[in-house]
């Protein structure tokens, strides 16, 4: 369908018949997906905004449920969530060096990182559901006391959402994974693997702030 | 509105090919997740520490956005990429400001106006700590034993919620106190309170 | 009234290496709408669904905006007939309340908010930016499909009950109410992501894909209204999209952040649903200004009177409409202090609003003011939605919001604002560009005719409302005291007036589709560019990539230094 360009020898192939050129294209998609960060921060924002209401109107219960929370494994986490940030960002470079290998053992690390995320999480959830610990209705734990129902009903909505978007970020990078290894990223037009990485470190950025929120400050 | 030169809007300013690409050596990723490690140990020891209430929570923000902009600058190439994109960033993190002080200028008001309107939900703790104190002390005195937006000018209304607590029996021991409906009201919906 | 279009010689030279393949004339090439189908029925069906033009997925959008259109408005005839009477005559009040819901739920989330920016902007955005579809046509195809799955789950909520919670979902009704409420709340949390990727979309192409020699002070206004209008789309919606899944999460295992008896907070999702709702109001009405910038320009060959001004008061509106959402919660239990800090904030709206209608009349005064069918619906927005907007004033004060909340004058403001500004500048807009659109020219005198029944049905329903709110009617009131019978039977008969002029719209419409006579390329003598290329357009909008030349209102009869003299 590219007629308009079918003739001009520097334009790569695969530059959509819509785009004047490649820099365009790329610019494009980086800018899209900063502007699809930027409603993924307003959709956390809701919670977080949600946080600090009750966090304002119950501070005593928000310092009593912070002790719930195991704050090693919520370290853990996050410095396992830093390495990935770190592999991903090597694994854009690897893409920019034109280094299959790089890319591929970086965006395989990511992965590994990612998993390991959520092992971590499934221990601290499986422990919660059996003290009895779960999201504000069904809350059946004795041994605390305030509106910890509230509290852990944000503790669920903020990690759980999160979770979901670490999950989705598995799906992205194997995809990822699966097309490098099929030879792609290699000609200059790595802005999937840039979009992917940008998505990741946005799911980084939200557990940085979620880390402290939930289970430092008290 | 005369003729402007030529140029496509955002081909031509990046003509020359590879602009955009800006590969940062690996020891700069290294170090920023040197710093993003540290910064992440800072912050679980500081909060050993046991630092008393709002310096806790000020501290530990502080820490948590020095650690997103060492993501945001580096890892997200904010530092070399179209500077647009910084604008879309910074533009995201100031309406999350309006939402918020928005949203919590309601909350932190409620009583700002109008002394009978509160808060919800009262603990089991603050009533056992109110009644306490006004066992032995005037209303007056004891005002500040009432929890955050809950300055009743009537303290029978505090008292007022022993009567309910029956009717909250089953849920009682984890201190869920009786909401005070009656204050929100429920317009433009058939509220069945 | 034929123009040429402008010949730009020298700066397509200019412009970079992409001008291959000048095949001559435009007539060379099938026209977006029939292009694959030659191969029969089944591929040719295939080709729309798959599309990814721009044009045939703004039509596509436009034809479903329209049956749901058709839907809503069925849905107020019949519950308009009930209100003719004080007595409940026609209806239970359980369906009346699942009636309203209905209307309100489908005419916001899926008739108004893509009206105007999914149908008309779809097809417009990228031709008058001389770009050759939009920066994601994938994610555009995405969002006419995830529009289509938010309607089916509407619709699966409607034919599973119906759902009477009003459109606002508002707590703790929605949460304890029986029925597939929380069908309905995926509905519409899954439409708010259509929007959401149709503002990104038009964010990007405006930024990216402009032509050359279009600078940001030399795109049409309907261009920067759309673009404001995108920006609200990206930040607001997500917001809506978080509370209905907490509303939703309540329904299906009781989280209780809205729940009083678990310490949650009611209000607290009306400052969530708000926070976008409020802004929602502006993506409703922002294209609506763009639009009409447009006419009012082209139909009375003048250049805009405060181009910079209208630009920029259209993002000024979307930025001050996310600091105003509590003037909605003044009685809802927020603090005083929250109301009179918003209610002060309101008034900023009137500002930039104000501007603009200063500008459309300064335009069309000394203009050689063409009363055709555009100009007609031009002219009925500027009449009803002063009205809307000044009636708005009376709300944004609180002590006056307190005796006017729930009553029918709320109910006529925001019909005024939203119906007229985005219903009758939509149908103006159609007409506008309908030539480029189908190719086919309408009959002019029916188009008047219609405009006419329409401008006086609007004005029969609506008007008596304002008279009723403020003699106390309350709203959402299936049975009411006889007072109030005569006012709502006008506002009864002249909906069925606004009704038939919609059908009889329809109808003509319908009949040009099909034997109209063909349009010229440039049926008004519009300068912007999309009025450069084919009618209808070919399948990749332009040969060559068009070079912005001048002003999108430097029209040649009123600009000397173009040379082309006087009509």
């Amino acid at each position: 369908m590219a007629h308009a360009h079918a003739d001009d020898p520097n334009r790569p192939e695969w530059v959509a018949h819509f785009f004047h050129s490649k820099e365009q294209q790329l610019s494009a998609a980086k800018f899209g997906m900063w502007l699809f960060l930027a409603q993924e921060v307003l959709f956390f924002s809701g919670l977080f905004c949600a946080y600090v209401a009750f966090r304002w109107m119950y501070p005593e219960t928000w310092l009593s449920g912070a002790d719930q929370l195991n704050k090693w494994m919520g370290g853990l986490n996050t410095l396992i969530l830093i390495a990935s940030s770190f592999t991903m960002a090597l694994a854009v470079r690897g893409a920019q060096t034109k280094s299959p290998t790089a890319l591929k053992v970086n965006l395989l690390l990511t992965i590994l990182f990612a998993g390991g995320f959520c092992v971590v999480k499934y221990f601290e959830y499986s422990h919660k559901f059996h003290l009895g610990i779960f999201p504000a209705d069904h809350y059946a734990y004795e041994g605390s006391t305030g509106l910890m129902p509230i509290f852990f009903a944000i503790y669920y909505c903020l990690t759980g959402l999160h979770m979901i978007h670490v999950v989705i970020g598995i799906g992205f990078l194997s995809w990822l994974l699966f097309k490098t290894q099929k030879g792609r990223f290699m000609d200059g037009n790595y802005a999937y693997v840039e979009n992917v990485g940008l998505y990741w470190h946005l799911v980084d950025l939200i557990w940085i702030f979620l880390f402290p929120l939930l289970y430092l400050v008290k | 509105m005369n003729r402007n030169p030529v140029h496509h809007s955002a081909g031509a300013a990046h003509a020359d090919g590879e602009h955009h690409e800006h590969i940062a050596p690996l020891s700069m990723y290294l170090g920023v997740f040197g710093a993003l490690a540290v910064l992440t140990v800072v912050t679980v020891g500081v909060s050993e520490l046991g630092i008393p209430q709002p310096y806790s929570l000020i501290l530990a923000m502080i820490v948590a956005t020095m650690k997103a902009s060492l993501v945001v600058t580096f890892f997200m190439h904010l530092l070399w990429d179209d500077r647009l994109n910084s604008v879309v960033f910074l533009g995201t993190v100031i309406f999350v400001a309006i939402f918020f002080a928005l949203t919590m200028t309601d909350l932190l008001s409620r009583d700002f106006l109008n002394p009978e309107m509160g808060n919800y939900v009262m603990l089991e703790e603050d009533k056992a700590r109110w009644n306490e104190c006004m066992e032995t002390k005037t209303y007056d005195e004891c005002r500040d034993k009432l929890p955050r937006g809950w300055s009743q000018a009537n303290p029978d209304a505090v008292d007022g919620h022993h009567g309910a607590e029956g009717d909250h029996g089953a849920e009682g021991d984890h201190g869920k106190a009786e909401g005070d409906h009656g204050k929100a009201d429920d317009h433009g919906t058939k509220s069945d309170h | 009234m034929m123009l040429d279009t402008p010949e730009t010689p020298e700066n397509a030279e200019d412009a970079p290496a992409e001008e291959h393949g000048d095949h001559g004339h435009h007539a060379d090439e099938p026209s977006y709408l029939v292009y694959g189908k030659e191969k029969g029925f089944a591929s040719f069906l295939k080709s729309w669904l798959i599309t990814v033009d721009h044009k045939r997925i703004g039509i596509m959008y436009l034809i479903s905006v329209l049956l749901f259109f058709a839907v809503a408005g069925f849905t107020a005839i019949y519950f308009r007939w009930e209100l003719m009477t004080a007595a409940p005559d026609v209806m239970s009040g359980d369906t009346y309340n699942k009636a309203f819901t209905l209307h309100g739920g489908i005419m916001v989330f899926l008739v108004i908010i893509p009206l105007t920016p999914a149908a008309l902007g779809n097809f417009v955005l990228p031709l008058m930016l001389g770009a050759k579809d939009v920066a994601f046509p994938k994610l555009n195809l995405a969002s006419l499909y995830v529009y289509w799955a938010g309607a089916a789950l509407l619709v699966y909520a409607v034919l599973g009950g119906g759902f009477d919670t009003g459109w606002t979902f508002y707590t703790p009704y929605s949460t304890t109410a029986q029925g597939p409420i929380t069908w309905a709340l995926l509905g519409a949390f899954t439409l708010g992501f259509s929007s959401i990727f149709t503002g990104l979309n038009f964010i990007v192409t405006i930024h990216k894909m402009r032509a050359p020699g279009m600078g940001f002070f030399r795109m049409p206004l309907m261009l920067w209204a759309l673009y404001a209008t995108a920006l609200t789309q990206l930040l607001a919606t997500p917001v809506l999209a978080i509370t209905l899944l907490l509303v939703a999460m309540e329904r299906i295992m009781g989280i209780g952040i809205f729940n009083p008896d678990l310490g949650g907070d009611p209000v607290l999702m009306q400052h969530f649903f708000w926070f976008y709702s409020h802004p929602a109001v502006y993506i409703m009405i922002l294209p609506a200004f763009g639009i009409i910038s447009e006419l009012v320009a082209v139909h009375s060959r003048k250049r805009i009177f405060g181009y910079g001004a209208i630009a920029l008061s259209s993002v000024s509106i979307a930025l001050i409409g996310f600091l105003v959402w509590g003037h909605h919660m003044f009685v809802s239990g927020q603090s005083e202090l929250s109301g009179v800090v918003f209610s002060f904030l309101t008034f900023f709206v009137a500002v930039p609003t104000a501007i603009k209608i200063f500008s459309w009349t300064g335009t069309m005064w000394g203009g050689s003011v063409r009363f055709n069918t555009p100009m007609l619906y031009t002219l009925s927005f500027l009449f009803l939605f002063l009205i809307g907007g000044l009636t708005g004033l009376f709300l944004s004060t609180m002590a006056t919001d307190v005796h006017l909340h729930d009553t029918y004058f709320v109910v006529a403001h925001f019909h005024y604002v939203m119906a007229s500004g985005a219903v009758i500048s939509f149908l103006g807009g159609l007409h506008h560009w309908w030539p480029k659109m189908f190719g086919t020219m309408y009959n002019e005198t029916l188009g008047k005719i219609g405009a006419i029944i329409i401008f006086l049905g609007f004005n029969l329903t609506f008007f008596p409302q304002f008279v009723a709110g403020s003699r106390g009617m309350p709203r959402r009131y299936h049975e009411y005291v006889s007072e109030f019978e005569g006012m709502q039977y006008m506002s009864s008969i002249g909906s069925f007036v606004l009704a038939f002029g919609l059908v009889f719209v329809l109808c003509y419409l319908l009949h040009a589709l099909f034997k109209g006579k063909p349009a010229p390329d440039n049926p008004w003598g519009g300068v912007t560019l999309e009025w450069e290329t084919a009618t209808p357009p070919i399948e990749h909008n332009f040969h060559h990539t068009p070079v912005c030349v001048r002003g999108p209102y430097d029209f040649p009869e009123i600009d000397e230094s173009l040379g082309n003299g006087h009509h």
